[in-house]
């Protein structure tokens, strides 16, 4: 299955979960439109479209084989950006708990030694700049009520 | 006159030029640094304007996109890296001169040019907004929707990929500007129980997820290296010789870029190219573009700073937007409470005039910030992208939080960030979905109310002229590209580009 067939499926799933959602809404009439009017209308295109995407690309991938290489042809890539995402949500997910600077300290730490590995010195001093520059910044200039946390700091 | 004068009071407090330069020298530093866009930037700063007046927002706001248009050349010309989308075509020659040891006149006259074509663009934007406003001030809600549907299929047909796809992901930003409580009879709508859906989904974790964190993530997956070319930089202002082969590309840019800039979706970005192909045709030695042709620098950078300020034109009249960027500045102002469309220039005057004056010096700020500052930009050019990202990731995760202290914001910015990634991968355009998404509220409005006008007949749309004409307009960009002739050009001109 190509790039092209594999991502208009996608859409044309997910359009057929936006209709059925917009259904159970209520559609309402032409003249009193309901609540799940137009997302059923914003639904319905998107499969068609969707729908059309997918037979041009079956049509195409018959005719000719498809000359483009792997989508992710670079595994470390790969381990980077789910590394990455893994940290973003680590991050968001801590940083009540353990208050602003402490999980920014952690969370750039973890980047600059897991993602691009740099030297022990670059990556504790970054950590400690980019966490207190940033509550400079964030919290006590333009006062953005960062969490605390369990240390109270 | 003296409304501009009134417009300059607003912009004289030193709040408001303080804005005014954070705007220019952040937009500057964006355009410089590949990897972080204007309207990334402009979301970022977003949670930061809702504590000071919405003038004073939208001056720093604007000033961060026209400021990115600056400093998105100097990466082009030293790097051969565009360092924001609309500088991609300046690579062509800019980088050539500054192989032959010429990166000083070809910095220096995309500031020159740069500088030209904002000011200028804002004397037409002066010149035309308010006849248009008080033109607008007649549209009912037929022409309303008939305008953003007119709209939002341009920008499919501008789209440089798939306008299928572009339709596809229109119709799923129309989706997902749905989420919500329904304005009309207060049903909570795809919210599955999440409190902070009920308002709908915030435009500013949506956009630092599309446009700043998926940027990211393909950066580190490709790797991002980059070497500066050029060690001193000398000579910055352009020779008599350079003007000569200059002005006419600057000044054909102007108005090239200006009445782009007002399309919806051709922007920045196709009035560079379409500029840069311009002086191609126009030169006497089109044989030498691609050697390092000073005019296709002057050309195209010109062109992307005019389109800044013609894209203000739907905005600050019709409360329309035709980029990302400005969605974004519209997403502020509503976040306001502020009237967007053709009241505004009465009701927020100060927003109207201090807005448009302040592009006035906003672009002189970024003359003086760019060519005596070149040196301060090139070292920060020099700074590893490795070094960089875990800054941008935790700027945009701060901006993100402090929208309302909630970390579901910053979920949801993860979220849309993966989304990006992906159709960044998969060869889906992000702009239809983000304009979309900002316009759906106004068109579920719209068209509700057209259909309580007119009984529930769809015809209301085809029989008032102006709603005609743009539905036929729409529906036309539709059809054309299926044929056959169009198609081939389309792509021909894809090819050149």
């Amino acid at each position: 299955m190509s790039r092209e067939e594999g991502s208009s499926l996608v859409w044309l799933g997910l359009s057929v979960l936006i209709c059925i959602g917009s259904a159970r809404l209520s559609l309402g009439d032409f003249q009193n439109p309901g609540p799940g009017f137009l997302p059923f209308i914003a639904g319905s295109v998107l499969g068609v479209l969707a729908a059309v995407v997918f037979v041009q690309a079956r049509r195409a991938a018959v005719s000719a084989k498809e000359t483009r290489g792997p989508i992710w042809a670079n595994p470390g890539g790969v381990k980077k950006i789910v590394l990455t995402v893994i940290a973003l949500l680590a991050y968001a997910t801590t940083m009540d708990y353990l208050g602003f600077l402490v999980s920014t300290f952690f969370f750039s730490f973890f980047l600059l030694r897991m993602i691009e590995p740099q030297r022990w010195g670059v990556v504790i001093l970054e950590s400690l700049l980019a966490s207190g520059v940033s509550y400079l910044i964030f919290e006590i200039w333009l006062q953005a009520q960062l969490p605390r946390g369990i240390f109270q700091i | 006159m003296n409304e501009l004068l009134y417009g300059l009071s607003v912009v004289f407090t030193p709040d408001n030029l303080f804005y005014c330069f954070a705007g220019s020298l952040i937009g500057t530093l964006v355009g410089v640094l590949p990897g972080l866009g204007p309207v990334a930037a402009m979301s970022l700063l977003f949670p930061s304007t809702l504590h000071i007046p919405p003038v004073s927002g939208m001056i720093m706001l604007s000033a961060v996109f026209y400021g990115a248009m600056y400093g998105g050349s100097t990466t082009s010309i030293l790097l051969n890296i565009p360092g924001e989308a609309a500088s991609v075509v300046t690579c062509m020659e800019g980088y050539q001169m500054a192989k032959r040891g010429r990166a000083g006149p070809a910095l220096g006259i995309s500031a020159f040019g740069s500088f030209i074509g904002g000011t200028l663009s804002v004397v037409g934007l002066m010149l035309i907004a308010p006849p248009l406003a008080r033109m607008a001030l007649r549209f009912g809600f037929p022409e309303y929707f008939a305008l953003m549907c007119c709209g939002l299929v341009i920008l499919t047909f501008m789209s440089s990929g798939s306008m299928m796809k572009s339709l596809m992901m229109a119709a799923f930003g129309v989706f997902l500007g749905t989420i919500g409580m329904d304005l009309i009879m207060g049903t909570p709508r795809f919210t599955f129980g999440v409190q902070v859906l009920s308002d709908g989904l915030g435009i500013v974790p949506v956009v630092m997820g599309l446009f700043g964190i998926s940027e990211v993530l393909l950066n580190i997956e490709e790797g991002v290296s980059r070497e500066v070319f050029v060690k001193k930089i000398s000579n910055l202002y352009p020779s008599l010789k350079d003007w000569g082969e200059s002005i006419g590309a600057i000044l054909r840019g102007t108005a090239l870029g200006f009445f782009l800039g007002i399309l919806p979706g051709a922007g920045t970005v196709v009035s560079s190219f379409t500029s840069y192909a311009l002086e191609k045709k126009m030169s006497k030695n089109p044989e030498k573009f691609g050697t390092g042709m000073i005019a296709g620098v002057a050309g195209p950078e010109t062109a992307n700073n005019a389109a800044v300020g013609g894209g203000f034109i739907p905005l600050l009249t019709l409360g329309i937007p035709s980029s990302p960027a400005t969605a974004l500045l519209l997403g502020f102002l509503l976040s306001y409470g502020v009237q967007v469309g053709p009241l505004l220039i009465k009701q927020n005057s100060d927003v109207f005039w201090g807005v448009i004056s302040s592009m006035y010096v906003g672009n002189l700020m970024l003359l003086v910030l760019n060519l005596p500052l070149i040196g301060m930009w090139v070292k920060i050019l020099k700074i590893p992208y490795v070094i960089l990202f875990p800054l941008i990731l935790l700027f945009c995760v701060i901006g993100a939080y402090s929208l309302n202290n909630n970390t579901a914001e910053v979920i949801i910015m993860i979220l849309f960030g993966i989304v990006g990634y992906l159709m960044k991968k998969f060869e889906y355009e992000a702009a239809p979905m983000m304009m979309a998404m900002v316009l759906s509220p106004l068109m579920e409005n719209s068209l509700r109310q057209s259909l309580l006008l007119s009984h529930g007949s769809f015809l209301i749309f085809f029989t008032r002229p102006l709603a005609v004409t743009l539905m036929v307009i729409a529906f036309s960009l539709l059809i054309l590209p299926a044929l056959p002739w169009v198609k081939a050009r389309k792509w021909e001109g894809l090819k050149e580009s």
